[in-house]
Formats: structure tokens, C-alpha cells, sequence
């Protein structure tokens, strides 16, 4: 499949500023996206992985240009978003929107669910006799009955304003969505309905998706490759099954491993020792390498470049570094 | 985990029911939960939210009841007493005490304005009268056994200087130091990230096979309950619908909501397409007498309108549901 790209991320970092103890201390720095890559092509979903902390949110609300980078470049489209004025910007965003984790949070209480949709349309001046009819066809391919309309959002289940999160997200039919744990807040018979709803409307809509989740089955179920984060940076990016089947990275491997898998008496893996350091104070070289099982000396010196070791199956790693190739 | 049989159970929960006396109504939280806990099982209790196996978790610790709304039914018998009929004073003894309680959230259950050193061994002061400098030597004991680097240091630290997962070792500690017979971890991991989870998940288990502690353990995740469990409760809308020993649950579920249960959850490394349960959980507001599940189950006929319980299919595997039930007879003849 030749499609061409949505979204190109080039060289994104982000840094926080952390609050000062005292006047004269050092102004040290919160490292949370670093020096992140990545393409998203059209009709795919890219799922991104990793435990709290990792930067996971921090890069969504950064494609999102929901936060300013410090450095790097994001292009939706071949446009570059990161050197658009405010108001251009507010012109583009209809073709790139968000899904939130909280669907209790994501509305206005006092908009009836009407208005909630109405709302992106106005904004961006649709014509007003069609508004009806994209409602009530969004209403229709998000599972939405017709009667809701009238309702306010405390009204609804997690799972239906989770829908209507969903729906006000496609109306105006943008590029890309980007979901932030869309599911992580809902019951487990509820979150397999709106799994399958964003499998199929993506489908439908041809829109390209990023998937951000700290659950790894979910993330590889709706998605067809995966980025897996670890402080700040992508440490291992593959095609869902692959990334499965043969992780190659040391900390995908133990991420795998620590899922607890619905099948009793499964023989237990090697856990992962010890915590996933301060994001304030990194370790040098490659920032696993305190937990890694296959650290050597090498691993101390210099961050591991995100390469092709595999078609299609990118991991930064020294293990996998050939004889003679050098940094 | 072999269990003797004939063996008395630690914990029988008997014909439990929870309501709620509220203005929209009386909510029916538990509604008539019988299940017993032996000596180093454990047991998971799972279901949705709002399926009422948290206020049966608390009810056992006597949080529930003690409100003017709150009614609680049945017997919980604990080494021939019945809990629900003790005086308030009687059931502090127990908790914390012979009964202890994991919560979910590491950073509500512990108090921020004290150590943690301190404050994992307050039970000690509290139920053994030990004095403040006995208690803090044997909580560094506690916290070294659970985990904690460098424990001695990290016991005169405040709970926010702690991580998440060392939070969680931290509570189990204090749950610990009174070597309860019974713990109860209603969500006890999931707060965490997943390998820190396989850290608690591990420290449980080693728990139960060196000090033989029965665990009740509160869970939505099945994969979890994979792990961990022996036997298995499967909770909805306030009953148990079916219990089995954790093999039958996951190899041959009986109970349609069960069933469901297991085909919508993502299995990391298949692809198939999930079959979602359709519909919403029940509201709790009625009680009738039939099958809860009926209005979502694609199995749902008229006999489900009849009074249902539940009732042993094969060996320890009980289920409530007609067609399970008549579909087992069938197999017999």
C-alpha cells in the first residue's frame, strides 16, 4: 500500500520547566518528548504505548499544537503547523482533532448534546441548512439515537458521551484524530463497543489516527503499527503483529511480558526490576539501561539511534548494532 | 492451590444484601451474595463498576452498615461469630487486625503529613499497644520484607517522596503487620503501570505461599484474576452469577455474561474482532426477581423471568442461569 503521509513529525522535544526550590538553584528541566520522529500515513492508525510518564500525552497534545515544542517540526499535510500564526492555525484545526480520556470532562455541562455538535460547525462556518443533515448522519454511523439530541451530557453513561466524544470529533470530517486513551475511563464491556465503533469509522472515513494508551492490547487491536515510549523517546516502532510476535527492543519485551494475559497457569516471564527513572534527571546514554537485562558498558555512551533493523521494524538498541558500526 | 475438602472456611459469607436508602430510591447494591474463603486462596471477585463487589468488600470490614440509609442483611461468619452482629467496638478489633483492607488509590490510603514509617506501624500501637519506637523498628522489618531499597532510610520519608508502586508496597506493609488472617485488595493494582503491577501482583502471591493469607481480591481485570487467582466470582449487578475454580472460568465459562466477558476483552497477539456485550448495565433502583443479565443476553427466553440461583453445574462450578442450568442436567442423563 503506497499511501502518502498525513502527519510528519520531525525532531520533537519538549521541556518543562521545573519550579525552583530556591531563587539562585539551577533551573532544571523536565525532559518529556524527545527528539521524536514519526510519519503517519493516510487511512492508518499509529498506536503509541508506554507507562505513565513516558511522554505518551505530552506528544498528543504537541500534534495537537495544544502546547508550543521547543524544538522540531510537525507537518499535517506537507503544511508545517509549528510556524502557523495563532489564527491560521484555528483555520487548520478542523482537519485535525482530539479525543479525550475523560468523557465526563470533555463537555460543556450546560450545552444539550445539539449544541455540543452544532458548536465545531458553526465555528467553522458551514452553511447552516446542512447542519441537520450531517447531525443526523453522524448520529446514525456513531450509534447515537436521534432523541438524545435534546439532552444534556450528565444525562449519559460513560460510554454514550463517550460516542458523543467521537462524534463531535469526525463531523467535520478531519484528516486525523488523535485519541488519548479514549477507552482507559469505561467498563470493559463497554470499551470493546467503542473499539470496534473506532475500527470501523476510521475505515469508513479513511481518516489517519493516533492511539495513545498505556494498554497494550487495546493500542495493538485498533492499530496497524505501534510506537512503544520510554522518557521521552521512541524506543521501538513496528507494525502491530510484529511487535508482538518478535519485540526486539529489551523493554517491549518486558512490557509484553508484564500483561496480564486472560489465560490461567500461563508460565510467568522474568519481571522487570526496579522503577522507570526521573524524567529531571536522566541517566546517561540509553535511559533503560538501569532496568535493561542485557546492559553492557556500551549503553552508558550516547542515546541509540531509532534505525531499521528489520523491514519496516525500527529500534533503538545497541544489542542489535552490527560489528564495525559505529555512532 | 489444593484445598482439603471438608475443610471449614475462614470467611462464609452468607445471603449478604446491601441497600441504600436514598432519596431517587432504594438502591439495591448486594443482593444476596453467598461465597466462602479458605486458608491461603484467593479468591477474585470480579464484575463491573456498579456491580457491588466493592461495598462487599467493605461491608466484611464493617465500613458499610453503620449509616442510618445503609441496611445490611445475612451473616458473615469469621471464626464462629457472626461480624454483622458485633458492636462497632468488637469490629475495630478485627480491622486492620485479624482483617486487613488494600485500596486502590496508594496516595488517599496513606496520610501525607506523616512518616511512612510511622504510620505503617500505628496498628501496632493501636492493636498491640506497642510502643511508637517498637512499632517504627518493626514497620522498617515490614517494609524491608515487601520490597522497599534501602528501608531504614526511606521509613522516615512522607508518602509523596515515594513512587507510585513503592506507595502500594507500603500499604501492603501496613496491611501486613498485624499478620492478618484475611487481606481484601480491592483494586490493588490499578493505579499502577503494568510492570510495576507485575511487581505487586508477584509480592501477593509470595504473601499467600509463605504466611498462608487469604486474599479477596477486587478486580475488573480478568487478566489479572488470570494470574493470581484460585477461585473465581463472577459479580453482576449486585449477584454473583458464577463461580468456578479460575481453569473452568476462563476455559469453560457457563454464564452468557460471563462468556461476553471473555470475547470483549483485547488478548494482546489476536487480532479477531471483539464481540462487545450489547447494551448497559442495569440500573439498581428495582428488584426483580429474574435473571439481571436477561435484557442484554442473546440467549434470553422466557424462563429468565423466573426466580433464579445459583446452583452447582459440575464440581465447584456454580452458576446462575437457566440454560446453564438445564444444559447440565441434559449432560447428566
Amino acid at each position: 500500500m503506497n499511501s502518502k503521509a498525513v502527519l510528519e513529525v520531525e525532531g520533537l522535544s519538549k521541556e518543562f520547566d521545573v519550579k525552583r526550590k530556591r531563587f539562585f538553584d539551577k533551573q532544571e528541566k523536565l525532559r518529556a518528548v524527545q527528539d521524536v520522529s514519526l510519519t503517519v500515513l493516510e487511512g492508518e492508525t499509529l498506536g503509541i504505548v508506554g507507562e505513565s510518564g513516558c511522554g505518551k500525552s505530552t506528544l498528543g497534545r504537541l500534534i495537537m499544537r495544544l502546547i508550543e515544542p521547543t524544538a522540531g517540526k510537525i507537518c499535517l499535510d506537507g503544511e508545517d503547523l509549528t510556524s502557523m500564526s495563532q489564527k491560521e492555525l484555528r483555520l487548520r484545526r478542523k482537519d485535525f482533532q482530539m479525543i479525550f480520556q475523560d468523557p465526563y470532562a470533555a463537555f460543556n455541562p450546560r450545552m444539550t448534546v445539539q449544541k455540543i455538535l452544532e458548536e465545531p460547525l458553526q465555528t467553522y462556518q458551514i452553511p447552516r441548512d446542512t447542519w441537520q443533515q450531517k447531525i443526523s448522519e453522524i448520529l446514525e454511523v456513531t450509534g447515537i439515537s436521534p432523541d438524545f439530541l435534546r439532552r444534556y451530557p450528565h444525562e449519559f453513561s460513560g460510554g454514550q458521551r463517550q460516542r458523543i466524544s467521537i462524534a463531535r470529533a469526525i463531523l467535520l470530517n478531519p484528516k486525523l484524530i488523535v485519541a488519548d486513551e479514549p477507552v482507559s475511563a469505561l467498563d470493559v464491556s463497554i470499551q470493546a463497543q467503542i473499539l470496534n465503533l473506532m475500527k470501523e469509522l476510521q475505515k469508513t472515513y479513511r481518516m489517519s489516527m493516533i492511539f495513545i494508551s498505556h494498554n497494550l492490547a487495546s493500542v495493538q487491536y485498533v492499530s496497524d503499527r505501534v510506537a512503544v515510549m520510554y522518557l521521552g523517546r521512541i524506543v521501538e516502532v513496528a507494525s502491530s503483529s510484529q511487535l508482538y510476535e518478535s519485540p526486539m527492543h529489551p523493554y517491549t519485551q518486558a512490557l509484553i511480558a508484564a500483561i496480564p494475559v486472560p489465560v490461567p497457569g500461563r508460565e510467568r516471564k522474568d519481571r522487570l526490576s526496579g522503577e522507570v527513572p526521573s524524567p529531571i534527571h536522566l541517566p546517561k546514554g540509553c535511559a533503560f539501561h538501569l532496568r535493561c537485562p542485557y546492559a553492557t558498558k556500551l549503553c552508558e555512551e550516547g542515546i541509540p539511534p531509532l534505525l531499521e533493523r528489520e523491514p519496516g521494524h525500527f529500534v533503538a538498541c545497541r544489542k542489535y548494532e552490527k560489528d564495525g558500526e559505529k555512532k | 492451590m489444593v484445598r482439603e475438602e471438608n475443610k471449614k472456611p475462614l470467611l462464609e459469607v452468607k445471603n449478604l444484601q446491601v441497600e441504600f436508602h436514598m432519596r431517587q430510591g432504594t438502591m439495591y447494591a448486594v443482593r444476596g451474595v453467598n461465597f466462602n474463603l479458605h486458608r491461603g486462596e484467593i479468591l477474585g471477585v470480579v464484575g463491573e463498576s456498579g456491580c457491588g463487589k466493592s461495598v462487599t468488600a467493605n461491608t466484611i470490614l464493617g465500613l458499610i452498615g453503620k449509616k442510618k440509609y445503609e441496611k445490611v442483611y445475612g451473616e458473615i461468619w469469621f471464626h464462629d461469630e457472626d461480624i454483622l452482629k458485633k458492636s462497632e467496638r468488637e469490629q475495630q478489633k478485627l480491622r486492620g487486625n485479624k482483617i486487613a483492607m488494600i485500596f486502590q488509590d496508594p496516595m488517599t490510603a496513606l496520610d501525607p503529613v506523616v512518616k511512612v514509617g510511622k504510620q505503617v506501624g500505628e496498628v501496632l500501637q493501636i492493636h498491640q499497644k506497642k510502643s511508637p519506637k517498637e512499632a517504627f523498628a518493626q514497620a522498617v522489618q515490614q517494609l524491608i520484607k515487601v520490597g522497599i531499597p534501602s528501608a531504614k532510610e526511606r521509613a522516615s520519608d512522607y508518602p509523596f517522596q515515594f513512587s507510585g508502586g513503592m506507595r502500594q508496597r507500603a500499604v501492603i506493609a501496613s496491611s501486613l503487620m498485624c499478620e492478618p488472617e484475611i487481606l481484601i485488595a480491592d483494586e490493588p493494582t490499578t493505579a499502577l503501570d503494568v510492570t510495576i503491577q507485575a511487581q505487586i501482583l508477584d509480592l501477593l502471591r509470595q504473601l499467600r505461599d509463605e504466611n498462608g493469607v487469604a486474599i479477596l481480591l477486587i478486580t475488573h481485570d480478568l487478566g489479572v484474576v488470570a494470574e493470581l487467582c484460585d477461585t473465581v466470582a463472577v459479580m453482576y449487578a449486585g449477584e454473583i452469577v458464577e463461580k468456578a475454580p479460575v481453569q473452568e472460568i476462563f476455559q469453560s465459562p457457563k454464564h452468557p455474561y460471563t462468556q461476553g466477558l471473555l470475547q470483549c476483552i483485547p488478548v494482546p497477539g489476536k487480532k479477531e474482532k471483539l464481540i462487545p456485550i450489547p447494551g448497559q448495565p442495569p440500573k439498581l433502583y428495582e428488584k426483580t426477581p429474574g435473571c439481571k443479565f436477561a435484557q442484554r443476553c442473546p440467549y434470553r427466553s422466557e424462563r429468565c423471568e423466573k426466580e433464579i440461583h445459583l446452583a452447582e453445574i459440575a464440581t465447584d462450578h456454580f452458576v446462575s442461569c437457566w440454560r446453564a442450568q438445564k444444559d447440565g442436567e441434559r449432560d447428566e442423563q
